[in-house]
């Protein structure tokens, strides 16, 4: 159950400090391992091309992993790196060089094979140190990694972990009550790979950290952040409220215990790395092209990147809800349980004669140009006394003359374009075009402004907008049939009718979960994608 | 005075809570002319902002100009034109004062109740002359000219009365002496509804917001309030009378028609966004209360704007050290407006 505000504070005015733990590990086979592919990644990152790209790629994921999750050391490690090819053909592809690093890599994941990961050593006693004491302790961790800290367990009589003893989002921890201890495998990262909410530092509710690190890994500057105050790094003494020079403060203070473990040589380590991997990776990450995405995973195996702060059109399965079908913001009001609507329309046409591109838009914004030049005042006047009521209606006229680019300007009621095409006196004349057609000119006139939204909308230009409201119109019509196939499916897809002026079909999938820290091209947006694809986008 | 959270056992209004009612009860008023924006940053989701809003509810109870009388006729011949110039006539088929630039803060229907009587409401009539700045409204064959005075038993439909005379509708002046140890209350202020302060809701809605609000209970003696209660926002409480105007922070509505309001407080990271950028709000006094277990691209977008506003404010020092001491685990910064 979430800890109330009062159990917070409580806690917080008993915790004058906070411990990290943090057990800094090395192992000579896995430095050589980790330094070699880490050089492979940036020579192929500097090399540029598409394949050396995709290549580092890999590179950047598999390295991130085995750095934030506690997973074994077996075949696998080897054989992911066996996936990149032969020495000869690593050669052949990207150089001798390369087959230095790649072959001293080679060698690295032979002598693991032989090893336990001491992370998951050093895990297990501290997990079963903490359950002998009867602490009350809980791991934040990526979902995915979940399994391998479940497995710690297996070969000991100690009961596995609880549905309760794992953290995986902001959401979660927010959601958490009050606990002992908390451990975290890997830097503490705002963003990426094995990274975990700013609050696990800026706002504790357990006593101690438990963080397990290989050596050489250092922590996110300004980890902790809060944003009006500085960073959370700075000393602060107690709980006292200090006034820093842009706000007032008063913050948990941690205390740091570093415990160094494992047969590599320190120093070496330190010295190779002195920058850090992730610091490696984050400087050397194309993110030009790419934009920030948060996953909306839809059934176990899939899920769709979304820009962040998108607004997605999406159902709320809810009965008695309000608004059943709206826009909402993933994670916040968009959240699991409700179902995500993908649209695959054909081509819109609203309706209306098929007119010639903007014909007869010429001829009532040349005349209403022309009123307008003579005499704006005498025609405000003139279209108020015949019913157009509008605020601004001198500021509207302007713009219903600007002439006709992928939409025609005009204005937005029928009613209104119909008195408008009045006052200008285009109705009343039986010209030989308007005796071709049965039907009256200013209908015609309106047809063309219909088409030209329609034609907008298929462009994405002026009407996104235009377009989600045709939508929205069409899927509340339809609610019933959503309501109950959303009652028995958790994916579905619901055809517009034929008399719909929209013609085709709206896919429903259910949201499992979400999780920020991707980067993805355009390309890879608001598109359902395999969850073990959708990994190689992770920052 | 007893405090409860969550169906939490019945305690002492513990100190957190205590701080942030003497806040809201310690924000300079509004005849200090300098605009102050403030962000507080709590370690964990909570009703503070709502508290915030509670104390500063009580300091208006103590002030003799906090009522909406004297602006009554004012306002009443506001939403008469507004109805019968702009939004009669609209061409919107769902009111968006933002999409359409109108300047509204929400739609006039033109409707007015009767404070007296609920079941009588009339229409606001084309006789109404503004320049002579005279009322007019229509009930069926009957119209209505109220005089300044006479206007007063009338209100906006859907909008509080301006005062209301029947005792089962003030305010309990116990309930609110008891929260602020030594809080002036003017008793006529128990019967009048003002809307100088406001309450701006989470983005997820009105009603997530007062669930959060409603959370929060306060015992006194025989008596229970929940705090969405007591901060009376129309439709919130028992009574009619209401002295915090809401604004909803999804649909960027106020709940009533209503001039800049002296101080919102702002409940959530969104709606503190949302509310220092709204040009309705651009002369009030803004309090933001956020929590800290968000995504920190949320927090970053909160850390700019702060980063922004330092543009045009400096931090407030003489404030800042004159709060009440904060609870631990919050941070507040205060930012004046720079009078050069």
């Amino acid at each position: 159950m979430a800890a109330t505000a009062s159990e917070i504070f409580s806690f917080l005015n008993e915790h004058p400090t906070f411990s990290i733990e943090r057990h800094e590990i090395s192992l000579s086979a896995f430095e050589t391992l980790r330094c070699n592919l880490r050089a492979i990644f940036v020579k192929l990152r500097e090399g540029g091309d598409p394949e050396a790209e995709e290549g580092a790629d890999r590179l950047r994921s598999m390295l991130s992993e085995w750095l934030t999750v506690p997973i074994p050391f077996d075949d696998s490690v080897l054989r992911q790196v066996e996936a990149f090819g032969t020495p000869n053909e690593i050669e052949a592809r990207w150089g001798r060089d390369i087959r230095s690093n790649y072959e001293n890599a080679l060698i690295g994941a032979q002598r693991i094979r032989q090893i336990e990961n001491p992370i998951r050593t050093t895990l297990r006693s501290l997990i079963l140190d903490l359950k002998a004491n009867g602490r009350i302790f809980k791991v934040y961790c990526h979902r995915t990694a979940r399994a391998h800290f479940e497995s710690l367990l297996v070969a000991t009589d100690t009961r596995a972990f609880g549905q309760d003893d794992f953290l995986h989002s902001v959401r979660d921890y927010r959601d958490s009550g009050i606990f002992d201890t908390l451990i975290k495998v890997g830097p503490l990262r705002s963003w990426g790979w094995g990274s975990a909410p700013d609050a696990i530092k800026s706002a504790p509710r357990f006593g101690t950290l438990i963080q397990i690190v290989w050596a050489g890994c250092g922590d996110e500057p300004g980890f902790g952040y809060d944003p009006i105050a500085p960073p959370a790094d700075m000393p602060v003494v107690g709980t006292e409220a200090v006034s820093h020079e842009e706000a007032l403060v008063s913050r948990a203070s941690w205390t740091p215990h570093i415990v160094r473990s494992g047969d590599a040589d320190v120093a070496q380590s330190e010295e190779l790395l002195v920058e850090d991997d992730f610091q490696v990776f984050g400087r050397l990450s194309p993110t030009g092209e790419k934009r920030r995405a948060i996953l909306v995973q839809i059934g176990s195996q899939h899920g769709v990147l979304y820009p962040l702060h998108s607004q997605v059109l999406s159902f709320d399965p809810t009965p008695n809800i309000q608004i059943p079908i709206s826009k909402r913001l993933p994670g916040e009001s968009l959240v699991a349980g409700i179902f995500i609507i993908r649209r695959l329309l054909g081509d819109v046409d609203l309706g209306g004669q098929q007119v010639e591109n903007d014909h007869y838009s010429q001829i009532w914004k040349s005349h209403l140009d022309e009123a307008r030049q003579n005499d704006l005042d005498g025609l405000v006047n003139r279209l108020r006394a015949a019913g157009i009521g509008l605020t601004c209606l001198p500021a509207a006229i302007r713009n219903w003359c600007v002439a006709s680019t992928t939409v025609i300007h005009a204005p937005h009621k029928q009613r209104h374009f119909e008195l408008l095409i009045e006052v200008l006196g285009l109705g009343s004349d039986s010209t030989a075009e308007s005796n071709s057609y049965r039907i009256p000119w200013w209908q015609r006139a309106w047809n063309e402004i219909r088409r030209s939204r329609g034609e907008a909308i298929q462009a994405g230009i002026h009407g996104q907008e235009v377009l989600d409201e045709e939508c929205l119109t069409a899927l509340r019509d339809l609610l019933p049939t959503i309501r109950k196939r959303a009652s028995d499916e958790a994916e579905f897809s619901v055809t517009l009718p034929a008399n719909n002026p929209l013609q085709g079909t709206f896919l429903f999938n259910k949201v499992i979960q979400f999780e920020e820290g991707f980067l993805a091209p355009d390309t890879e947006l608001k598109v359902i994608r395999d969850l073990g694809t959708i990994e190689q986008w992770r920052a | 005075m007893l405090f409860s959270e969550s169906n939490r056992p019945w305690e002492p209004v513990p100190r957190w809570a205590e701080s942030f009612v003497r806040l809201g009860y310690e924000w300079p008023n509004a005849a200090i002319q300098v605009r102050r924006i403030s962000l507080i940053s709590m370690p964990c989701d909570s009703p503070a902002a709502g508290l915030i809003a509670l104390g500063a509810m009580i300091r208006d109870l103590g002030s003799p100009s906090a009522n909406d009388i004297d602006a009554h006729y004012d306002s009443l011949l506001r939403y008469a034109k507004q109805h019968l110039d702009d939004c009669r006539d609209c061409e919107l088929e769902r009111c968006n004062p933002e999409e359409k630039g109108c300047g509204h803060a929400k739609k006039a229907d033109g409707w007015v109740r009767s404070a007296a009587n609920p079941r009588e409401r009339a229409v606001v009539s084309d006789e109404t002359n503004f320049e002579r700045r005279e009322l007019a409204w229509q009930d069926g064959s009957v119209t209505w000219r109220p005089t300044v005075n006479g206007a007063l038993r009338w209100h906006i439909d859907d909008e509080p009365p301006t005062q209301v005379r029947e005792s089962a509708g003030i305010l309990s002046h116990a309930a609110y002496a008891a929260l602020v140890n030594g809080a002036r209350i003017l008793p006529e202020n128990l019967r009048r509804s003002f809307s100088g302060l406001c309450f701006a809701g989470r983005a997820s809605g009105e009603s997530r917001s007062r669930e959060v609000c409603g959370a929060v209970r306060f015992r006194d003696g025989d008596f229970e309030y929940g705090l969405d209660e007591l901060l009376t926002v129309y439709g919130w409480s028992y009574s009619d009378v209401s002295r915090v105007t809401f604004f909803n922070s999804r649909t960027e509505q106020l709940d009533r028609s209503t001039a800049s309001p002296a101080l919102v407080v702002a409940d959530g990271g969104d709606s503190f966004l949302r509310v220092s950028s709204a040009t309705r709000f651009q002369r009030s006094d803004v309090i933001g209360v956020i929590h800290r277990t968000m995504e920190r691209e949320r927090l970053e977008a909160l850390g700019e704007k702060m980063t922004s506003l330092r543009q045009w404010y400096v931090q407030d020092e003489d404030m800042l050290c004159g709060l009440p001491v904060i609870p631990p685990g919050v941070s507040i910064s205060i930012l004046r407006r720079r009078s050069d």
